[in-house]
Parts: C-alpha cells; sequence; structure tokens
C-alpha cells in the first residue's frame, strides 16, 4: 500500500506530506508573530517616570507615619517641599533619621519620580545627615474629615520604581513594599485639594496597620482626617470603615 | 506557614534528590530491562523522581519483589 | 519497550518538528519584546514586565494550541503528524512558563528581606475576593503539574509509572489549562491596559472547548453504532469482508470502552485490540506497514496474527477470533490473552 498519505514519525515523510508541514510550520510561525504584534502593543497610560537622578535637599526630617523630608518654601513650592524617603530595594527608610526627628536633615539621595508623586532613596546612613540648623519643626494641619476613593499602591512603585507600579498584576509586590516599611499611598480617582495622591496613616497618626494588605491595587473607599504637612496630604484612615469594591 | 511550606518543600526535593540518585543509579537497571547499559537518559529522569519519590519507592519495592515479571 | 532507553529518539521529522516550533517561539518572544518596548515613553513598561508578559502570554498559548491537537487529530486525520511530537511542545511549553515564572519571581517578589519564594505565598492572602485574589498561586498549581508532565514524558516513566496511571497523570494538563486560563483571566485580564489579551485569551479557551466538544459528538456517534454490537451475545457480524481495504481496518466498538481493529493484510483478516499500548492511540485508524499494524500516533507496531510487537519489543496485544458466515465476518468478542495466535481468516478483498 502507499505510505504516501499515512505518517510514521520514523520513517521519511513522503513529499507531500514535507510541503504540507513546511507550510504548516509557516503559518505557525506566522500565527505567532501576528500574536506578538497584538499582544505586546500594551498601552499602559502610566504616564512618564524618572529613576534615577541625583536629589540634595535640606529640610526638617519627620519620622512618623513614614520618613519624609520637608524642605522650607521656595518659588516652586509655596508651602515647602515634602518627599517621601524610602530604602534600597523593598525597605522603607525607618533604618535611616532614628535621631532625626524634628530636627534638620541633609539628604543626598536618588529621585523617583511620576508626576507629582516623588520619593527620595537612601541607602546609607551617609546619605541623611543631620545639619545643626535650628529649626521651629514643620506644622500639620487638618483639613477635616473626608471620605476619598483611589488605589492604594505602595509609594515606591507607583512613583517608578516599577512601571506599571500600580494594578492587581502588582498587588502582591505593594504588599511586599509596604510590609517591608514603603508607604502606602492612595492615588485618588479625582484631585483633592489639588492633589493626586495621599500618603496614608493609620488613625492615630502613626504608620498604615497590615490591614492594608487586602485594600492594595483595588478600587476602595477611605474615610478619615486628612492633614497637611508642607504640600503632602496625608490621610489619618478609619481602617475599619474602609469599603472595596 | 508560608515559609513551613517552602521548607517542606524543600525537604521533599531534597529527599525526592536522593531517592532519584539512589534509583537511577542501583535501582533502574533490575527493575527495567530497557535500562540496562543505557546511561545517558537517566539524568532526564531525575526531576520526575524528585517530585514523585514517595510513589517512586513504592513501585520500585512492588516491581523489586516481582522482578521477572515483567517485559 | 525494551530496546536500550535513549534521551531523545531523534528522528528528522522530530527535528523539523522542533525547529518549527522553536523558530515560531523565539519570533513570538522577539517581536512581543520589540513591540512592548517601542511603545511610548508614558506606555512602556519595565524590561522585566515586558519579558514576563511575552513568556506567560506565549506559554498560555502553546498550551491552549497543544490542547487542540489532541481533538483536531480526532476530527482530521491530516492533524495526526503534529500529535506525533506533542511532548515536545509540551516540554517547550513548561521552559516558557518556567521563564515567566522566573522573571515574576525575579521581579515582583525580589528585592526584599522576605525570601521570594516565601514572598510569592504570603504576600497576598485576599482569597476572599476574585478582584485581588492572589492569581500567582493558580499560576504556581498550573506550573507545578506543566513541571511533573515534562518531568515523566520520557518513555520510561510510561513503563514505571504504567500506561493507565501515565494517561491518567497526563489528564491533569486539563486542570493545569483551567488553572492557567483562571491565573490570567484575575491577572492579566484584570489589568485594564492589555486589551488585546481580552480577546485572545477567552478566543483560544473556546477553541479549545469547542474542538473537544466536537470531538466528543464524534466520538459519540461512533459509539452509538456500538451499543448495537453491545446488545449482541456470542459472535457479532461486523460486516462484509470486502468492506475491508487491504493494509486498513475497521473498528468494532464493544462494551467497556474496549474496541477491537479489524485488518486486512492482502487476503487475511486479524483482529487484534484497538489500543495501542504506547498511548492507548486508535491502532484501527492506522495502516498495516510492511507487514505489521502501525499505530497512527507514534508508530507502534504489532505482528496482526498474535498482537505482539515485533522483536526487540515485546508489547501484546489481545487478539480475537474471526469466522466467516455467508460472506459475512463475524466478530468473538472475548479478548485471547495478549499475545495469542490466531490463524488469519482468509477472505479475498474483492469476491
Amino acid at each position: 500500500m502507499s505510505r504516501s498519505d499515512f505518517f510514521v514519525g520514523y520513517l521519511p515523510a513522503s513529499r507531500a506530506l514535507r510541503r504540507t508541514a513546511v507550510i504548516g510550520a509557516l503559518t505557525l510561525c506566522g500565527a505567532f508573530a501576528a500574536l506578538a504584534i497584538a499582544l505586546g502593543r500594551t498601552p499602559a497610560d502610566i504616564g512618564p517616570s524618572d529613576y534615577g537622578d541625583d536629589i540634595a535637599a535640606t529640610g526638617v526630617f519627620v519620622a512618623q507615619p513614614y520618613p519624609l523630608l520637608v524642605t522650607p518654601p521656595d518659588a516652586a513650592h509655596p508651602r515647602g517641599r515634602t518627599l517621601l524617603l524610602g530604602g534600597e530595594g523593598k525597605r522603607g527608610a525607618q533604618d535611616f533619621g532614628r535621631d532625626l526627628e524634628g530636627r534638620v536633615a541633609r539628604l543626598a539621595g536618588i529621585l523617583v519620580r511620576r508626576g507629582e508623586i516623588e520619593m527620595a532613596l537612601v541607602s546609607a546612613a551617609d546619605q541623611l545627615q543631620r545639619v545643626d540648623t535650628p529649626t521651629s519643626g514643620v506644622q500639620t494641619t487638618s483639613l477635616g474629615r473626608w471620605r476619598i476613593t483611589g488605589e492604594i499602591c505602595d509609594g515606591k512603585c507607583v512613583a517608578g520604581g516599577m512601571r506599571p507600579g500600580a494594578g492587581l498584576a502588582h498587588k502582591a509586590c505593594a504588599n511586599l513594599c509596604t510590609s517591608g516599611g514603603l508607604p502606602p499611598v492612595l492615588v485618588t480617582a479625582r484631585p483633592i485639594e489639588g492633589r493626586n495622591y495621599l500618603l496614608l496613616a493609620a488613625r492615630d497618626g502613626g504608620a498604615a496597620p497590615d490591614a492594608v494588605a487586602d485594600l492594595t491595587a483595588i478600587p476602595v473607599t477611605l474615610e478619615g482626617e486628612v492633614m497637611r504637612l508642607g504640600d503632602m496630604l496625608i490621610l489619618r484612615a478609619d481602617w475599619a470603615t474602609a469599603r472595596k469594591f | 506557614m508560608a515559609a513551613i511550606i517552602v521548607t517542606a518543600c524543600e525537604v521533599w526535593l531534597a529527599i525526592g534528590l536522593t531517592v532519584g540518585l539512589w534509583f537511577i543509579l542501583a535501582g533502574i537497571e533490575r527493575i527495567d530491562p530497557a535500562a540496562r547499559g543505557a546511561y545517558a537518559f537517566r539524568p532526564l529522569l531525575l526531576p520526575g523522581l524528585a517530585l514523585l519519590w514517595p510513589f517512586v519507592v513504592w513501585r520500585w519495592r512492588q516491581l523489586a519483589r516481582s522482578s521477572g515479571g515483567r517485559c | 519497550m525494551s530496546v536500550a532507553y535513549t534521551p531523545v529518539g531523534w528522528n528528522a521529522n522530530k527535528i523539523f518538528y522542533d525547529v518549527a516550533l522553536g523558530l515560531a517561539v523565539a519570533a513570538y518572544l522577539w517581536i512581543f519584546m520589540a513591540v512592548a518596548e517601542g511603545m511610548a515613553p508614558g506606555a512602556r513598561f519595565d524590561d522585566a514586565t515586558i519579558e514576563m508578559r511575552a513568556y506567560g502570554s506565549c506559554a498560555f498559548l502553546m498550551l491552549s494550541a497543544i490542547l487542540c491537537i489532541g481533538p483536531l487529530a480526532r476530527l482530521d486525520t491530516r492533524f495526526l503528524p503534529v500529535l506525533y511530537n506533542r511532548r515536545h511542545f509540551g516540554v517547550m511549553t513548561c521552559f516558557v512558563a518556567i521563564m515567566h515564572a522566573r522573571h515574576v519571581i525575579a521581579w515582583y517578589f525580589a528585592f526584599s528581606p522576605v525570601d521570594p519564594y516565601v514572598a510569592l505565598l504570603s504576600s497576598n492572602t485576599s482569597f476572599a475576593r476574585l478582584a485581588g485574589f492572589p492569581f500567582e498561586l493558580l499560576g504556581v498549581a498550573a506550573l507545578l503539574v506543566l513541571t511533573l508532565l515534562a518531568a515523566t514524558s520520557h518513555d520510561f516513566w510510561l513503563n514505571f509509572l504504567t500506561p493507565p496511571r501515565w494517561k491518567a497523570l497526563h489528564m491533569s494538563i486539563y486542570a493545569a489549562y483551567a488553572c492557567v486560563v483562571a491565573h490570567v483571566s484575575l491577572g492579566a485580564l484584570l489589568t485594564p491596559q492589555w486589551q488585546a489579551m481580552h480577546v485572545v485569551m477567552p478566543a483560544c479557551a473556546l477553541t479549545v472547548v469547542a474542538l473537544h466538544l466536537a470531538a466528543a459528538a464524534r466520538q459519540a456517534r461512533l459509539d452509538r453504532t456500538a451499543t448495537m454490537a453491545n446488545e449482541a451475545v456470542g459472535w457479532i457480524d461486523v460486516g462484509e469482508a470486502s468492506g475491508i481495504a487491504d493494509g486498513r481496518a475497521i473498528i468494532v466498538p464493544l462494551s467497556d470502552a474496549e474496541s477491537v481493529a479489524i485488518f486486512r493484510n492482502g487476503d487475511a483478516l486479524g483482529a487484534i485490540a484497538n489500543a495501542c499500548r504506547h498511548q492507548n492511540g486508535p491502532l484501527g485508524e492506522g495502516r498495516i506497514i510492511d507487514g505489521c499494524v502501525t499505530c497512527p500516533w507514534h508508530g507502534f507496531q504489532y505482528r496482526l496474527e498474535d498482537g505482539c510487537a515485533p522483536p526487540p519489543y515485546t508489547e501484546k496485544l489481545a487478539t480475537y477470533n474471526l469466522r466467516s458466515a455467508n460472506g459475512w465476518i463475524q466478530l468473538d468478542p472475548r479478548p485471547n490473552p495478549p499475545g495469542t495466535r490466531v490463524e488469519p481468516l482468509h477472505a479475498p478483498a474483492r469476491p
């Protein structure tokens, strides 16, 4: 009988079968190439971010709820510029500036920035040094109680530490970051007092509770007291009343 | 809890690799004639032996007892 | 099998298959990354994210393709050559999936004081929610199955586990695919930017389901014809001797999911079990080549007269008795012990 129409893997394929195989292989490659063109386009509107510029600044160090540096007002920052501080990798900057609370410090770090979300990265003690300049500290003012909707992200990745650095695929990473001491922020659905994000804190002004992990990367509504520190807004949230969608 | 699971997996694989090495060095020829004199394919079996080692031990004993009853 | 094992039984067809598949995968990954890296600065993801998406989506497409091969080959025998080397397709898919996982571990779960694998298991515990569910763990489950199947793909395992256990183990590919679909649905699909994936993922999953339904419907039609035979007691009429072409077979389904292949080799007719000892391939859809019944899946061969694989192979199939009655062939549905010699029934192809 003719073998030409019956394929046995270990026998030489017939000419007809070889032709079919070449066409099949080209079809497979073509289909995969077309799918790659379609799926490779991921038009995420995440906005441009910068990672790696040096930043040098002098300001008042604030340890709670998360390490912050508040610089004096200038033309670009009439209320002063409040920088989030972060450490190396998925660690907060809590190891640095332990004795600096309320004092003036000089920062020499690396800036991560997306839009108005800015974080200065510090990886060694000499990058955040005490300066013997007298200061009257910084004022935290209350803007009253608010109910705000947005997405909770870790302040480092959403600032450009990772791109996109937000969204559900990033949830586990965001949790790992916040559990490592990096500040969680609420990226708001609409601007609040001209700002698009708030630093999150516990109701008493301390670091956000561990329960924040269940709320990251999904749309949430948080209620609480909004505080202003320099040009940054801080939400001292009632975590028990947080609503998930 | 997660740390316990990860450690358990590491222990599982460590035992599995030991059993697997023992099997491909000492056991395989007795229970499968097609493995006699064939060495190059044996490392390919290690991942499977490491993952399935309790079954491997059971089947190894079973086949060793009834050796000769197989083709 | 009794011929000494080799790592891979290479032949020209397998090499062509692997090269073609490797080229398709390389083209996919290269083009995906080139396109993604060419996006505008505001829309450009990290290299690590691009790579994990490239490998992840590639593994998903490959797994979908693998699951289509079986039913396609049932529906149209022209797809049988694709089935022949399917295990290499599976192993390659496993490697691509491992690359995806490596990028995820080395990016999302690295740079932390917590061990990456501990972090993978512990950093998201929102099990009660769909949006926010730790979809990574579904990927872990699927990867574990893929790895297990790739690790047990050598023919040694078929003998060591026994064919029924091997088959049962490898059916868990469907559980893995379900996990992958859930993994993609709860991860990539809930990231609203990846529009194309919203089309490709459901299209692939639906194709896999539709092809399996179509193949099952075909099998059900075949089985319906079997019920007549099932009800018969004793010898079964299976048709006229001239109805079997030379070198080909007819398949007679019996009860208990068994079926018999009745082959013609010249003037001789013989009946053997239809399921190949290798992977249950349908022998009755095969041919007689060099005097031996040859499985359409991987080319395993058996002698028609006694169901034995030719030396040095040692597989044995059950044989069945045939008789002729008024030009009709009749089959005794009781199998002989595997390897039992049965005198061929002489029946000229054209009376």
